[in-house]
């Protein structure tokens, strides 16, 4: 029961902070709003007992990332006014309606039936910091490492097109 | 046999890439006569393999190349029997004797070697449509012709109009191309094979429903209508003129054009058990024929005037396989190929003698300044318009026998013939009265003169095969039935009467040639005629349909494909303003364009084929 | 635990490759040659290592490594021994990009390595979560690629819009890993049909809505219709010398992962989403073909041809099982035509930029015979003209699907199959009928590039010739 009322405020919260994070003209009322969504969602994984993921998710998205963005709206100016004219005239009814299509068929699927499959859903979850070490660098240790790939490539991107500078062209030629 | 028969395809195709690859260091001459060699070869080759089959007792053959398409029951296999023979020998004896024609024709063309290399192309893409032994091999043939026939329409394709001419072909036998592979996949998913052989034999046992055969029998008309020129895909033929002469001989009046007529005859155990279809293609033949030959009357043009008469012809052809005389058909096919070559040939010379001049009534008394030419096209002029003894006479008179033996409705098909002769007479006269006859209409600085030997040679060849081509199938020795009888052997032949009456249907048909003949001479002895009228107009432009076409289709597809490109998709990443544009590289104005894109129109269509696919989902879901 | 190092070579031999070349490049400035051997040792050593795992385990000798994340199989050392070759040639078609960028070109070297080696992955995971990280792996890095050049007109705004909805198409396809999770309590595919094949699911949606919403994302990958919106955009805009490699490996990586997430933990619910498939692959084939017939500009009419050709690679999935090898017929074909194709507009219009108007080929055959010469392969090989190898491959898929009984949808691939001609066809015509531009420059073809074309070439007639040992192999590239 007291899992349902927190399941429902929290939801209803995330959903409000994504909205306004969208809807938002100000940016920096855009970041509060997802702030607002990592955090109830980090409030979802404590209700499942998943205690660090919960912390992790507290510590890294709403505070080093969302401080990121927030940095980096200063640098261009919260000043800055969107422009907000449509010049698609059905754009946005469209996307209102496939939005809401989209998201009653996920609901009504979800009200079909839900086969839960292999696991038990009553097996208690082990959150530990041990438990999820242990299956991180066990069972997913593959993906796991993959990941890392996928930061490789998030270095070399950023750094590839942050040098970027107009006059880097042939004539510069560095190989002699 | 193997290799002997692989050569035949195989020198016309070492030539094209030899010609390929050095045609212009070899130059002219050299460079036709590569060609002409490569072509001849193949032509004694196929004589001497073709020998076991006159002496009345070569088994059907068949050459594997290698397996080709395991998945289809196809291989690459050659098949060696008495009607691809014929058809090699037409091919390749009519092919030599233009390429030879051609060294004169193309002198001093820049593109002397490109244009031998296209001929030996085409020449080697026919001999696998001939000689294909699946209707797999038999389809990369007929593509094959076509890509070559394109390229040599438009071979002087600094001239728009040859171009246009060259997409015009290509375009209305995509049309026909349509029909026939739709055609090829009801057979395979009907047979599990491609196989010539599994194919008609299946169909005789009865593996075929007669409402599947029809369908497939008249998918394969419109494949046939399209590469033949039969209503209503003739448009192309006409506007194929654009090529250089040579080209018009061999491939839109000899050999490729029959294409379509080899592939029925060669399918006839299909068409035999589609009776509606078969008869569907009898008429389009005839309605081609009477049709063409109206349009033929009315041309100025010399070689519009054959173009039209090919068209015609061709027509009688489909009318005779169309009536289950399939040797009627290939008979017609043979004896069209010699004299039709002949009059394209000798066409070629009249222009090649006025300095490109194509307009008949420019022309005239010609026949004193180019007695070859004049003496070898009186030739044709007669066999075509069906005086015995000449080749075409007897050619016409079987299809137009078997036809009205056939009785009932199909007689009126035998009316339709009748008077399409007599039209052929009629403009055949008219061609060459205003050619060779009368009062010398030379625009000023023309000077006629009779072509070289190189180009008369050939003509007086085929002069010698119009007048006695037609002596291999008469009436009293029926030899090229006989020859043909083993590949028809399954197929239900109709035959052409006998008796008395042949004799009244013949004396008939000849009739109407001379009629014809006489009409025409009758109006144009003293004078030519201002042919002005509105009934001349309107046959001379071919009833307009070549405008109605371009109306409806071409300009339908173009209004379409502009609408397309305006209406979804002109803005691309022209979108500069409204669009995500080029970043500006300011920091400050990464956001604004971000937000005005029309990314967010993509994202919708995402969303929407997202939700297309859930409703899917769902509704398979027990809702 | 078992670590077998031998199942994961070929990634790891591209990652060595890279942290080589970023490391010593770092250290030690080298030309752009050390980058061409570094970038060499990486893929040649992927794909011997490919090729090895296809010696061992083709067939059904296919198994399972790491906790069930990766499967070692016919079906993944086939996508190995392909896709490191193609990214091998793209790379050498792009060379030219690479040094025009200054020193960023290691940069742009290691993000091809890393694509290529995410793409593999794609192929080789046996782990919807596996299978998430490897696609962002691969779709990162060609977003990346896809602006490398950042000025050349477009390609900032070509990246731009394919990260954008590149990250809309993988959130939702995040969702459809969820769902399925929900459906059957496991990431892990071949769970997934062990639960999916022994239990009777009455009422199905949540399993269903999540495979619908899998197929947006792979569909986005492989831009079938209606989720190909970005790849023209993406195409005409992002550098020539990048365009090879991002079509061809996207085909490769994103049917991959189609085939081998939809015959195995869903084959059980064949009928479900054959259909849906089958829709696709109607309208790829329609839309991709009617736009083309529009277009001006070569590498936009090649991205709606890709569409095209999406639709036909997925004519052959609607066949399930039966039509794997089919589909890998056709999508190894089409990736050596795709890259060769776009190796040639790389050097015709430039490897920096975006654009390659049709008016750059006019009469091309003149300034530079052999490139025309294979540029009309390429063409005629995509129409699927007789005696190449984009014929054999239609002929294939087209079977699949006949055998599949989905008659309709191959009546409707070769209308659109012969309409498609026009647009082939009218790049040849421009190319050998129409005059040259009088400033038109004689393009350099470098030695990379005529090695790219040529190999494409040469497989492009060699299989239109004798397609029946690749027809032979694809029949052991089947998933575990």
């Amino acid at each position: 029961m007291v899992e349902t009322v927190v399941f429902v405020i929290f939801g209803l919260a995330a959903l409000f902070g994504a909205i306004t994070m969208v809807w938002a003209r100000n940016p920096v009322y855009s970041a509060m709003g997802l702030m607002m969504t990592m955090f109830s969602i980090a409030v979802f994984y404590v209700s499942n007992s998943a205690h660090f993921i919960a912390v992790v998710q507290v510590i890294v998205y709403a505070g080093a990332v969302m401080t990121l963005f927030l940095f980096v709206i200063m640098l261009i100016g919260v000043d800055k006014e969107e422009d907000r004219t449509e010049n698609l005239p059905i754009q946005r009814p469209l996307a209102l309606v496939l939005i809401l299509s989209f998201g009653a068929a996920v609901v009504v699927a979800g009200r079909l039936a839900w086969t839960t499959g292999i696991r038990n859903p009553l097996d208690p979850v082990n959150g530990t910091v041990e438990a999820i070490g242990d299956e991180l660098f066990k069972r997913w240790v593959l993906p796991f490492e993959i990941t890392g790939l996928l930061l490789i490539v998030a270095a070399a991107g950023a750094i590839a097109l942050a040098f970027f500078k107009d006059d880097d062209d042939a004539e510069v030629d560095p190989w002699r | 046999m193997d290799l002997s028969l692989s050569l035949i395809i195989f020198l016309p195709m070492g030539g094209m890439l030899l010609l390929f690859g050095f045609g212009k260091r070899i130059g002219e001459p050299g460079a036709g006569i590569v060609a002409t060699l490569a072509v001849v070869g193949s032509f004694l080759i196929a004589v001497v393999l073709a020998f076991d089959f006159i002496n009345g007792d070569g088994p059907a053959e068949t050459v594997r190349w290698f397996e080709w398409l395991p998945a289809f029951g196809v291989e690459a296999e050659l098949r060696w029997d008495q009607l691809s023979a014929l058809m090699t020998l037409v091919v390749t004896g009519v092919g030599s004797l233009i390429h030879l024609y051609s060294i004169g024709y193309m002198r001093g063309d820049p593109g002397f070697g490109r244009f031998f290399s296209y001929l030996n192309l085409f020449i080697t893409s026919m001999l696998i449509l001939v000689l294909a032994n699946n209707f797999a091999l038999l389809f990369v043939g007929w593509e094959l012709v076509g890509l070559s026939s394109y390229l040599l329409i438009s071979f002087w394709f600094e001239r728009p109009i040859a171009a246009a001419a060259g997409k015009k072909a290509f375009i209305v036998n995509r049309v026909g191309d349509v029909g026939f592979i739709l055609a090829l996949m009801l057979i395979f998913s009907v047979f599990g094979s491609l196989g010539f052989d599994t194919v008609f034999e299946g169909a005789h046992r009865g593996e075929l429903t007669v409402t599947m055969a029809t369908a497939i029998a008249l998918l394969l008309l419109v494949g046939a209508a399209g590469k033949s020129a039969q209503l209503p895909l003739y448009v192309w033929l006409p506007d194929a003129m654009e090529g250089p002469t040579p080209v018009s001989a061999l491939i839109h009046a000899a050999t490729m054009v029959t294409a379509g007529v080899y592939m029925v005859a060669r399918t006839g155990a299909i068409f035999e058990l589609a009776p509606i279809a078969a008869a569907t293609v009898a008429v389009v033949g005839g309605a081609t024929a009477l049709f063409a030959a109206t349009i033929a009357i009315a041309q100025r043009d010399i070689k519009r005037v054959l173009a039209y008469s090919t068209i015609s012809q061709l027509g009688y052809m489909f009318m005779g396989v169309g009536a289950a005389a399939y040797t009627a058909g290939v008979f017609h096919l043979m004896t069209h190929a010699f004299f039709k070559a002949l009059l394209f040939l000798g066409a070629g010379s009249v222009i090649h003698g006025m300095s490109g001049e194509q307009d008949m009534h420019k022309m005239g008394g010609l026949a004193r300044k180019m007695p070859v030419t004049f003496a070898t096209m009186a030739i044709a002029w007669l066999a075509i318009s069906g005086i015995p003894p000449f080749a075409g006479f007897w050619s016409k008179d079987e299809i137009l026998g078997v036809v009205f033996e056939r009785g009932g409705l199909w007689q009126v098909l035998w009316g339709v013939g009748l008077v399409t002769a007599l039209l052929t007479a009629f403009y055949m006269t008219r061609m060459m009265w205003l050619t060779f006859f009368g009062e010398p209409r030379w625009d000023d600085g023309v000077e006629p003169h009779e072509s070289p030997r190189l180009m008369t040679v050939p003509l007086v060849v085929l002069a010698g095969l119009s007048v006695v081509g037609g002596l291999v199938n008469t009436p009293f020795k029926a030899t090229l039935e006989h020859f043909l009888d083993p590949v028809f052997e399954a197929v239900h032949l109709a035959h052409a009467p006998d008796g008395s009456l042949a004799w009244i249907l013949a004396a008939v048909s000849v009739a109407a040639g001379i009629i014809g003949i006489g009409a025409a001479i009758l109006r144009y002895r003293s004078r030519v005629p201002v042919e002005d009228g509105l009934g001349w107009r309107l046959l001379g432009n071919g009833y307009y349909i070549d405008d109605v076409y371009a109306g409806v289709f071409a300009g339908g597809g173009k209004l379409g494909a502009d609408w397309l490109a305006f209406r979804f998709d002109v803005r691309g990443i022209d979108g500069a303003v409204e669009g995500i544009g080029s970043l500006t590289r300011k920091a400050g104005g990464w956001l604004r364009p971000l937000q005005t894109g029309f990314v967010r129109s993509y994202g919708l269509a995402i969303i929407a084929g997202a939700v297309g696919l859930l409703a899917w989902f769902l509704s398979r879901g027990g809702i | 635990m078992n670590l077998d190092f031998l199942a994961i070579a070929p990634t790891v031999i591209i990652v060595t490759a890279v942290v080589l070349l970023l490391m010593v490049d770092v250290t030690f400035q080298m030309t752009h040659r050390w980058w061409g051997i570094a970038a060499a040792l990486g893929f040649v050593g992927a794909t011997t290592a490919s090729v090895w795992q296809w010696i061992e385990h083709r067939g059904d000798d296919g198994e399972l490594f790491f906790s069930d994340m990766l499967a070692v199989d016919g079906f993944s050392s086939f996508a190995g021994m392909l896709v490191f070759p193609i990214a091998g040639l793209g790379l050498m078609a792009g060379w030219q990009l690479v040094r025009g960028v200054g020193r960023r070109g290691a940069e742009f070297v290691a993000l091809s390595l890393i694509a290529a080696s995410g793409a593999h992955l794609m192929a080789a995971s046996a782990n919807l979560i596996m299978l998430f990280i490897a696609l962002e792996v691969f779709s990162i890095s060609l977003y990346v690629l896809a602006g490398f050049t950042r000025k050349g007109e477009g390609a900032d705004e070509a990246a731009l819009k394919y990260f954008l909805l590149g990250s809309l198409a993988s959130a939702v396809f995040l969702y459809g890993i969820a769902l399925i999770f929900a459906a059957t309590g496991t990431t892990s595919m071949y769970g997934a049909k062990a639960f999916l094949d022994s239990t009777l699911i009455l009422r199905p949606g949540i399993l269903l809505a999540g495979i619908a919403l899998l197929l947006v994302g792979l569909g986005f990958k492989v831009s079938a219709a209606p989720f190909h919106v970005w790849a023209p955009d993406v195409y005409q805009g992002s550098p020539g010398g990048v365009t090879g490699f991002l079509a061809a490996g996207a085909k490769i990586a994103g049917f991959a992962a189609m085939a081998r997430v939809l015959v195995v933990p869903l084959g059980s619910y064949i009928d479900d989403w054959a259909p849906a498939i089958a829709v696709m692959a109607a309208s790829s084939v329609i839309i991709g073909t009617l736009f083309a017939i529009a277009q001006t500009d070569l590498k936009r009419m090649l991205a709606y041809s890709s569409v095209a050709h999406a639709g036909f690679i997925m004519t052959a999935l609607v066949a399930g099982p039966a039509g794997i090898g089919d589909m890998w017929f056709y999508v190894s074909t089409y990736a050596f035509q795709v890259v060769g194709a776009f190796a040639i507009a790389a050097v015709v219009s430039g490897a920096l930029t975006g654009r390659s108007p049709l008016s750059d080929y006019a009469g091309l055959s003149g300034r530079s015979p052999l490139l025309a010469a294979a540029m009309g392969l390429f063409m005629l090989s995509m129409a699927g003209i007789p005696l190449t190898s984009g014929f054999i491959g239609k002929a294939a898929v087209f079977r699949a699907a006949i055998d599949a009984d989905y008659l309709w949808l191959v009546i409707l691939g070769l209308v659109a199959a012969v309409g498609g001609l026009f647009f082939y066809l009218r790049l040849i015509v421009v190319m050998y009928m129409q005059p040259e531009a009088e400033d038109a420059a004689h393009p350099q073809v470098r030695l990379g590039t005529r090695f790219a074309v040529g190999v494409a070439a040469v497989v492009t007639i060699v299989v239109g010739f004798v397609p029946w040992p690749l027809l032979d192999w694809v029949k052991d590239a089947i998933p575990l």
